[in-house]
């Protein structure tokens, strides 16, 4: 009786999971038995369309499942509240619109400086906490630390 | 700071000095010492020259300068080293520097109040004799001058946190030894050379700006005064003081400045040998790294970011309309657990 593999055999099979011998002894059973070759092969056929299915980042719905789609937005009906909004969304959203630039343009400059988030240069706290600390002689920073950044006079410096 | 402060603070060191610094001889207990050193730049004079070097954690920078100092608040350092700062120096009298660049022709001029914060040197002195016991070691050799040592233990931990080399006859700190918790150096600095002297022309100190060159006004740095309460009343904002502090750390000073329209206080905490530092502001405003490379740091759902710098670390955040950053000669670890209890 001609002994046959079974699905699972030819997934580790294709997969490169298979022990060195049970690799090599299916290999040679591929080229003899037809059956087993056809099961191969469809198992094979399979893997290959969902790895292309799985690269499509779009697929298009069928063609019939579109037009079901469109069929049924188009076959509802909005209540009496919905049209009412419709009708008056151009009236409503204008004046709304205008006067939303201009609380924008008036207020936004008032909150918000130009450039990123504000921030502080880490180089003012550093020279800051560094500036304390000479008034002690046995404070752990040596004079030369402040001294040699001291020539920074970016527009960090502190205001009046 | 107010000038009756000042006066206060001036002659509690005077006193100390006088009861127990000026008078410290061979023999003298280390806080005699100690005190002594702390006073001793007020009444001599002196010129050397003398090596800083701080250790980060993966370099160490060294500075070689040469000092000319005349009791009691003048000092002229010329830098020799490294390459990109030769040449330079600093001619400052009590909080006033000029800093004369010669590679861009200009003189930065630049004030510190804190170096003429006798009141803060006094609070200083109180600190370090109430958080650290000093320990007297053996008699060494610097700059050619016999030295007392003096190491000073923190009273809570039992660390040597700093080692002090005393001129036996002046009580000039010859060189000085900082040290991190664990036992590793931070930084030295020391004398490689130094000669007592009050012959010293007082045209070194006095300033005329060099032909060609232009003046440039640089910072003014704050003074942290011991008014907190007016302090964080100028600032405009509640701020958030941290709950733990290492222990032998207190409040010493507080001060409020505008930073690019930013306005800041600064909490200034000491134990007496290490400064912390805490900035607020509520403009949600972090610091902004620029060159330098922050790496992050998360703690109580917070993201945080952070720099060292040699012996200080920066670490800086914020919460919705609070600012924080924490600069301090403490580790990582320290200021993260002072930073959990800062946050809401």
């Amino acid at each position: 009786m001609t002994h046959h593999y079974t699905n699972e055999d030819y997934i580790d099979y294709l997969h490169g999971e298979l022990a060195p011998t049970d690799d090599a002894r299916l290999h040679e059973h591929l080229l003899v038995c037809e059956t087993c070759r056809a099961a191969y092969e469809a198992e094979a056929r399979l893997g290959d369309w969902l790895r292309r299915a799985a690269r499509d980042d779009e697929r298009d719905l069928p063609p019939m499942l579109k037009a079901r789609v469109w069929e049924t937005i188009r076959d509802v009906r909005p209540s009496l509240g919905e049209r009412l909004r419709a009708a008056f969304r151009p009236a409503l959203t204008l004046p709304l619109g205008v006067a939303m630039a201009a609380l924008v343009f008036v207020v936004y400059p008032s909150v918000h400086q130009p450039g990123a988030a504000p921030a502080v240069a880490a180089s003012y706290y550093l020279d800051e906490h560094a500036a304390e600390g000479q008034e002690n002689p046995l404070a752990d920073h040596p004079v030369a630390a402040m001294v040699v950044t001291a020539s920074d006079t970016s527009s960090d410096a502190p205001g009046p | 700071m107010p000038p009756a402060r000042r006066v206060l603070g001036a002659s509690v060191l005077a006193t100390l000095a006088l009861a127990v610094g000026a008078a410290a001889a061979p023999g003298d207990s280390p806080e005699a010492l100690v005190l002594a050193a702390l006073d001793a730049p007020h009444r001599v004079s002196y010129e050397g020259q003398e090596q800083v070097t701080r250790w980060g954690a993966t370099a160490a920078d060294s500075t070689i300068v040469r000092v000319e100092h005349k009791a009691p608040d003048r000092f002229r350092r010329t830098y020799l080293a490294p390459e990109s700062i030769y040449g330079e120096y600093v001619v400052s009298r009590g909080s006033l520097s000029d800093k004369v660049e010669p590679k861009n022709a200009r003189v930065v001029l630049t004030n510190n109040p804190a170096l003429a914060n006798a009141a803060a040197l006094a609070d200083n002195t109180t600190l370090v004799r109430k958080n650290y016991t000093p320990v007297l070691g053996s008699e060494e050799t610097v700059a050619g001058r016999k030295a007392a040592t003096v190491a000073l233990v923190n009273r809570f931990t039992g660390e040597r946190l700093m080692r002090l080399w005393i001129d036996e006859e002046t009580h000039i700190i010859l060189s000085k030894e900082s040290y991190h918790r664990d036992g590793s150096l931070e930084s030295r600095v020391r004398f490689d050379q130094i000669r007592y002297t009050s012959d010293i022309p007082d045209s070194l100190f006095t300033l005329d700006v060099p032909a060609g060159y232009h003046s440039v006004q640089g910072r003014t740095y704050g003074d942290p005064s011991g008014e907190i309460g007016k302090a964080i009343s100028a600032a405009g904002f509640t701020p958030i003081g941290p709950k733990y502090l290492p222990d032998g750390f207190s409040i010493i000073g507080a001060d409020t400045s505008s930073v690019k329209t930013i306005k800041s206080l600064h909490l200034l905490y000491s134990d007496g040998l290490r400064n912390l530092s805490l900035f607020e502001n509520d403009r949600a405003a972090a610091a902004d790294f620029g060159a330098l490379q922050p790496m992050s740091a998360s703690f109580d759902g917070h993201t945080a970011q952070y720099v060292k710098q040699g012996p200080t670390t920066l670490l800086s955040w914020h919460q919705r309309d609070l600012g924080f950053t924490l600069v301090g000669d403490l580790d990582l670890k320290e200021l993260i657990e002072i930073a959990k209890s800062i946050v809401p």
